[in-house]
Order: C-alpha cells, then structure tokens, then sequence
C-alpha cells in the first residue's frame, strides 16, 4: 500500500537525518538536563517532535538550524510545561564525554574549568543557555540569529551581557579556571 | 573568568553519541507504528478526554429533570456541558495543529506562552461558569437538607484551592518566560 511505503521511506529518512545529528541534538540535551529532566527524556522528546516537523519542514531554513531550533524549543518547552526549573546540573560523573586524551594531566583541569562552566551556565535563563551553547560550538551570529530569532546585533549583546554575568557569578562563588 | 579557555574546553570534550544510533533506531520503528508520543500530543488528548466529561453533562441533565429539576435548570446544565466539550475539542485540534517547534525560539516560546496564556483563560472562564451553574443547582437541592448541602460546598471548595494552587505555579513559569521575551525584544 501506498501509504506504507511513505512511512517506510519517512522512517528511513529520520534515521538518516537523526544519525547525522545525533551530535547536535545530543549536546542541546546535554545542555538542558538537569536531574529532573535526564538527558534521554529530553533526547526522545526531541527526535518525537522532529518526527512530526519533518512533513512540514520545506526547506526554509538549512537543516542544521531547523534542528537547532527543534532541540532547543522541545528543551524549553519540556522544562516549562514539567513544572522544572532546571537548577542544577547532571553531575559531570554521569555526562556522555570521552577526554581526548585520558591519560594527559590537562585532563583533570580541563574537567574541573568544565564543571565551573556547567555550574554557572545551569543558573542561566532557558533563552541565554541557547546563547551560549551555540556561542561554544563557534556558530556565527547569524546563525544564532536564525536559530533564536533574535537579531544579530542584539545576540552580540546580549551574549556579551551574558559572559559579564557567568564572569559575576564564578566570582561570587569564588570559582577560577586552572 | 577566562570564558575563551572554557570554550576551548568544551571543545575538546567528545561527547560519546554512537549509542544514539541505535536509539534512533528504536524510536523511528516505535514512531512509525505510532507507539510513542510527544508532550504535545498528551496535552492534546488530554483536552479530548476533558470533552468527554462535558459530553456527559447533558447525559446527567437528563437524569436531573427526570428527578425534578425545573428544565431551564437542565438546558443550562447540557449547554454548558456542550461548550466546555466543544471548547476543549477545538483548544485539542489548535494544539494538534501547531507545529512551533519548528520556529525561531523566541517565537517557538511566544506560541507556547499564547497556548498557557489561552489555558489559563478556559480554566477562568470554565471554573466561574461553573462556579455560577454549581450555585444555581445547590440553591435547588437545598430542599434535600443542609448535609448534601455542605458536603458540596466543602468540596467545591476544596477542589477550588488545589486546582488555583497548580495552576499559579504553572501560570507564574509562563510569566516568566513572557518577560524575559519581552526583555529580549527591547534590546
């Protein structure tokens, strides 16, 4: 039957699409969760709901940025309507990472500046972390621009506002990079 | 604080994904034979069991004037549980429909605010109808004794406190995600 067919194919391309970006999706959930919202929660919550966009998506934007946006609103979105705040972070124990280079003695340092800027950045409003994450994964300020919606001037702005505050806080905690 | 350094370290940082594979895979074919659902769609079926619950209204309005209630008491009561059944049944379809996942963020959020915002109003609108149609049939069942009569209003009152107390928490979130839009929108 015809209509069988177009699932098998719908199937076929999400896998696809979703193993192509597994990285991408993997690190707005990594993100987001907290330990009320577990990393795999919000992971199949994102892939339910780029399920349901894909029929949808015409190509309007690349991608990439539709499934920025997918991951970060289902995020949001998630945290809202479970009633969670998302204080607090997934202990750095538990987070899926592999150093990438185990045995090297900037390890230990380069985890312990991770877990400072875990730590702050889970104090940080749902829109801002957006910011930031796509701000360390090197996107460009128009690419944040398209993802969030917000304009390009005022992503520069506000981010910049956003490193004065996480600056603030690691202050007030007494936190500094090794 | 060196925010350069610590994005160099997250950098550096591989984040472990070749398990996720396989849980595309096992979400896809659950997907497919439509075995999982988003919190979206809950929420929508949760709406169309809510109708449910107006449709039996005019059902129990039957049984009511079958007791003795005067009949504009019963269409009331079927009217009102009409409404609230139609009501919920579009709110359901409109929550279906939306595809604002998609969107930018800020307006993904707007949409999703516009939904509680719009909740919040059913909820008003739906709670003092009720409020003023439980009154209406209170005042007629009064000639069964003041125990029926307390009983009820002691639940009224009770189920009144809860649902208010849930639904300032999830109205006081959605607040704060208007607000910080609103910020984002005046830079």
């Amino acid at each position: 039957m015809k209509c069988m067919t177009d699932l098998r194919d719908k199937e076929q391309r999400f896998i696809e699409l979703t193993d192509a970006y597994k990285d991408v999706v993997a690190k707005v959930c990594y993100f987001y969760a907290s330990p009320s919202a577990g990393f795999d929660d919000l992971y199949q919550e994102v892939l339910i709901n780029l399920w349901q966009g894909m029929d949808s998506f015409r190509g309007e934007a690349k991608i990439s940025t539709w499934i920025y946006r997918t991951a970060i609103n289902t995020c949001i979105t998630w945290h809202r309507r479970n009633n969670r705040h998302s204080k607090g972070a997934v202990s750095i124990d538990s987070m899926p990472f592999d150093p990438v280079d185990a045995s090297s003695a900037d390890t230990a340092a380069r985890m312990e500046n991770y877990r400072i800027l875990q730590k702050l950045i889970s104090r940080l409003e749902s829109i801002d972390k957006a910011l930031v994450m796509m701000w360390l994964d090197e996107k460009s300020y128009d690419e944040i621009a398209a993802v969030t919606g917000i304009k390009a001037g005022n992503v520069a702005v506000r981010l910049h506002r956003i490193r004065e505050r996480l600056a603030r806080m690691a202050s007030a905690d007494g936190e500094y990079i090794q | 604080m060196n925010l350069d350094e610590l994005k160099n370290t997250w950098q550096t940082l591989n984040l472990r994904v070749d398990h996720l594979e396989e849980e595309n895979r096992r979400l896809a074919a659950r997907l497919a034979a439509e075995r999982a659902s988003g919190t979206q769609q809950r929420l929508a079926r949760h709406y169309r069991r809510l109708s449910l619950v107006g449709l039996s209204l005019p059902l129990i309005s039957i049984f009511l004037y079958l007791y003795g209630m005067p009949l504009w008491c019963d269409i009331l009561y079927a009217v009102f549980g009409l409404c609230m059944c139609g009501m919920h049944l579009a709110f359901a379809g409109f929550i279906e429909r939306g595809d604002y996942m998609s969107l930018p963020v800020v307006d993904a959020i707007s949409h999703a605010i516009r939904i509680r915002l719009w909740q919040q109003r059913m909820f008003i609108c739906g709670e003092s109808a009720a409020l003023i149609l439980v009154i209406i049939l209170f005042i007629q069942f009064a000639g069964l004794g003041s125990e029926a009569l307390i009983s009820g209003i002691i639940g009224g009152i009770a189920g009144g406190i809860i649902g208010y107390v849930k639904q300032r928490e999830l109205f006081r979130m959605s607040r704060r995600l208007l607000t910080q839009l609103r910020q984002i929108k005046e830079d």
